[in-house]
């Protein structure tokens, strides 16, 4: 069976990479801008790549490609993993364009969801991961609970053998120096909106 | 042993589950209408699942059982005119699980599939109490897309 992963070289994609590369019966395919397989400049490349496979796991952003990948793939593999983030729950206490586009790409995946020729499809809502704390991005911030990769892994797993679960939601939680570097990203930020 | 409290146990999901973890080798107790709710304080793992009661238990038990699971319903997702207090129900014991945010909470968001193959509902427990910072898992839907 032959499983595409977007964003291979770093990150979640490069955990799952390796995660499948050491399961018999699996060929790995990995996709990044390092080898020629941009999910913007190169759309076109990436769907001939990913069509057929039996598992297309759609996980690097770059801003609305996702949810353009979504389209483009739903009937042209058998399953699909969509790598969401927590973030598209708080719009109002985030307002940047990421969150609108993960709200864009849940809202895809559930459609999927109701179709009942639809593919299976799992929809990670994504919570803050250890280990990808970028100090120049406001919207990367660490929490109480922070996923690892494993976590992740093991919940592509799962779902592996339980497709009829649809979407998988990880537990966030903001500590008080966490919802500070908030305050001075988003003056606007409401306070109640933050569980501590 | 693992001390498991289950409410609704006389049918449905409720009934399974408590099948599952009595030959599991838990210690299980049921909980029916009429039955002592003070009395599951305490347990290890407690199913909220009979609908009805399922806000009271949140409130008067999240603080005193080792974990809890609700169920919850895609409803929530997908809300449905032909059942407008159940979609209401569902909705704030939805919001009231999220409010609280707690990691011993897990929310599953049931659909029809999930009643027609109850092993994937024991399956997504069992995979919860390995891997708590999962908070909320949600059944696909199978004919009307809130069913």
């Amino acid at each position: 069976m032959k499983v595409v992963i977007t964003g291979h070289t770093h990150g979640i994609g490069k955990a799952l990479y390796e995660h499948f590369q050491t399961f018999g019966g699996w060929e790995v395919v990995g996709l990044s801008r390092s080898n020629g397989y941009d999910i913007d400049q190169d759309f076109d490349k990436v769907i001939e790549a990913a069509s057929g496979c039996f598992l297309f796991i759609n996980n690097a952003y770059r801003d609305q490609q996702q949810t353009k990948l979504v389209h483009a793939l739903k009937n042209r593999v058998t399953k699909m993993i969509v790598m969401g983030s927590v973030s598209r729950l708080y719009p109002e206490l985030i307002h940047t364009d990421y969150v609108h586009d993960k709200q864009e790409l849940a809202e895809a995946c559930r459609l999927i969801s109701i179709d009942p020729n639809g593919i299976d499809v799992l929809h990670l809502d994504l919570s803050f991961i250890e280990g990808m704390l970028d100090s120049e991005d406001p919207t990367h911030f660490v929490s109480d609970y922070n996923l690892k990769f494993e976590e992740i892994v093991s919940a592509v797993n799962f779902w592996l053998t339980n497709p009829k679960i649809r979407q998988m939601e990880f537990r966030w939680k903001l500590t008080p120096f966490v919802f500070d570097q908030l305050k001075r990203a988003f003056p606007t930020l409401d306070p109640s909106r933050v569980t501590f | 042993m693992l001390k498991v409290g289950i409410t609704g146990t006389t049918r449905g999901l409720g009934q399974v589950l408590h099948d599952h973890f009595v030959n599991k080798g838990c210690h299980v107790t049921a909980f029916n209408r009429g039955s002592d709710m003070s009395a599951a304080a305490g347990c290890d793992l407690l199913i909220n699942n009979a609908y009805g009661i399922q806000m009271d238990i949140l409130n008067q038990l999240y603080a005193s059982v080792g974990k809890m699971v609700v169920m919850g319903s895609i409803v929530t997702d997908f809300p449905d005119v032909e059942m407008p207090d159940y979609t209401v129900q569902k909705t704030k014991l939805e919001e009231r699980v999220l409010e609280l945010n707690l990691p011993n909470i897990l929310l599953l968001k049931l659909s029809s599939t999930a009643y027609n193959d109850s092993q994937v509902v024991i399956d997504a427990i069992e995979y919860w109490l390995s891997n708590p910072l999962v908070n909320v898992i949600s059944f696909r839907a199978t004919g009307a897309p809130n069913r």
